[in-house]
C-alpha cells in the first residue's frame, strides 16, 4: 500500500482537512492506530476540519429540517438523505466527501477501497437512542460519523463500541467514543462491529452520519 | 384457580362481550382482573427474584422463574379466545430495558396474552408496541392489575420500548 499522499491529492485535502492530519507519519500512525484498534478497527480524527470549512457547515447543518424517527431500534431526529440536499455549503461537503482525494486519504488509513457514499443528519434529544446493531447492509464497508456538538460523558449520546463473544455475538460495551466538535469517527463495518448511541440525557447531539460504500 | 379473577369477568355475557371484543377490535385491556386480595399475594410474590439478561441486539430487561398465576392467564386466555396464548417470561422493565424485533421472533398467529403488575407513565418509554409486517397497529402502556389480550395475525409482532431516563427508579413487570 502506498504510504503517501500524491501530491494532487494533498492540495485539494488541504482544502477541507487540517494540516496535521496530512503528514505522512501521521498517516502511518492513523493507519496502525485504525487497524489495532479494539474491539474492531475504528478510530476518531479530532477537529479534522479546517474551523473556517467546519463552522460553515454546521450552520447548513444546524438549519436542516429533521423528522422524527421511531422503531424498536432508535428514537431519534433525521434529515433527509443529504446528497440530495440543495444547500450548496452541504452539496461542497459532501462533493468532497466522495471526492477521489478524499476516498484516497481513507484508502491509506483503512486500506479499503470505497466508490461512493450515503449521508444524513441526526439529532438526538434527551431520550433518544439507538440500540445494539452492526450496521451490515450490502455494499457498506466504512461507517462514518461527524460530530458538531461537544459533550460530557454525563450527557449521555456516546457512540459505545461492543465486544463479541466467540459466535460474534455482541456483549459488552468495551469504549465509549464521547461527542467532541469537529471529530469524525470512523469504524469498519463487519459482523462484529456491534455498537450504540447511548442514551442522550440531556443536550442535543447533532451528526451527519452515514457509510462508504464498495 | 380462576377464583381469583374478578368475578365480573368470570359471568357469560362479559366472556361473550370479551370473546367479540377481541375478534373485531384485536385486542382488549381487562382492569382490575384479579380481586384485590389476590392481587396483593401476586404483587409481594413477584418483588424479589428477577436477575438481567441482557443480549443487546435482541433484549435487554430482568426475568425470574416462571409464576404460577401463568397457567391461570393461559387458562383464561383460552376460555375467551379459544386459543392457547403464546410463551411468555416474566420479565421486569426499568430504566434501559427494552426488546427488539428479530428475525428469529416468531410471527405465527396466535394470542398474546399480558399480565401487568404496575402502572406506567406515558413518556418513559416502556410501551408495548405491535407490528405488522413493518406497521405499528397498537401501542400499549402498562397499567396495574390489568390483562391484555391481542389477537396477532401472521406477521405480527411486537416489542417493548426502551425505557428512558425520565423513568428514573420506577419498574414494571410482565407475567
Amino acid at each position: 500500500m502506498h504510504e503517501q499522499l500524491p501530491a494532487k491529492v494533498r492540495k485539494e485535502l488541504a482544502l477541507w482537512v487540517n494540516d496535521a492530519y496530512l503528514q505522512d507519519k501521521k498517516i502511518v500512525a492513523l493507519r496502525k492506530s485504525f487497524l489495532s484498534a479494539s474491539p474492531f478497527s475504528h478510530l476518531a480524527l479530532c477537529d479534522l476540519l479546517l474551523e473556517k470549512k467546519f463552522a460553515q457547515l454546521e450552520r447548513a447543518v444546524r438549519r436542516l429540517p429533521m423528522d422524527r424517527k421511531e422503531a424498536d431500534l432508535f428514537s431519534f431526529l433525521q434529515s433527509g438523505d443529504l446528497l440530495a440536499c440543495k444547500d450548496p455549503t452541504i452539496r461542497s461537503f459532501l462533493s468532497f466527501w466522495e471526492s477521489d482525494a478524499f476516498r484516497t486519504y481513507l484508502f491509506l488509513i483503512t486500506g479499503i477501497k470505497t466508490k461512493s457514499i450515503d449521508s444524513a443528519a441526526f439529532c438526538y434529544e434527551a431520550g433518544d437512542y439507538l440500540l445494539c446493531h452492526d450496521d451490515r447492509l450490502s455494499g457498506r464497508k466504512i461507517a462514518y460519523v461527524l460530530q458538531f456538538d461537544t459533550r460530557k460523558q454525563s450527557d449521555g449520546g456516546a457512540l459505545a463500541l461492543l465486544g463479541a463473544d466467540r459466535f460474534g455475538r455482541p456483549t459488552a460495551a468495551l469504549k465509549r467514543l464521547i461527542p467532541t466538535r469537529n471529530t469524525l469517527t470512523l469504524f469498519k463495518v463487519t459482523k462484529t462491529s456491534h455498537h450504540q448511541v447511548e442514551e442522550v440525557l440531556s443536550g442535543t447531539r447533532l451528526t451527519v452520519t452515514g457509510w462508504f460504500h464498495a | 384457580m380462576l377464583n381469583q379473577v374478578n368475578p365480573f369477568y368470570l359471568k357469560n355475557e362479559m366472556i361473550a362481550t370479551i370473546k367479540t371484543t377481541v375478534r373485531t377490535e384485536g385486542m382488549v385491556l381487562l382492569r382490575e382482573f384479579f380481586l384485590p386480595s389476590s392481587f396483593t399475594v401476586l404483587d409481594k410474590s413477584t418483588r424479589n427474584g428477577w436477575s438481567l439478561r441482557c443480549v443487546p441486539d435482541r433484549y435487554c430487561s430482568q426475568t425470574r422463574p416462571a409464576h404460577p398465576v401463568r397457567s391461570l392467564i393461559r387458562s383464561f386466555s383460552r376460555l375467551v379466545t379459544g386459543k392457547e396464548p403464546l410463551s411468555q417470561l416474566p420479565l421486569r422493565f426499568s430504566h434501559r430495558s427494552y426488546t427488539l424485533l428479530h428475525d428469529e421472533d416468531s410471527s405465527a398467529s396466535g394470542v398474546v396474552a399480558l399480565f401487568f403488575l404496575d402502572d406506567w407513565p406515558q413518556g418513559c418509554g416502556g410501551e408495548i408496541v405491535f407490528v405488522h409486517h413493518g406497521t405499528t397497529i397498537l401501542r400499549v402502556l402498562p397499567v396495574k392489575n390489568s390483562l391484555l389480550l391481542v389477537r396477532c395475525a401472521r406477521g405480527t409482532r411486537y416489542f417493548v420500548k426502551y425505557v428512558n431516563h425520565k423513568a428514573k427508579k420506577r419498574s414494571f413487570r410482565v407475567l
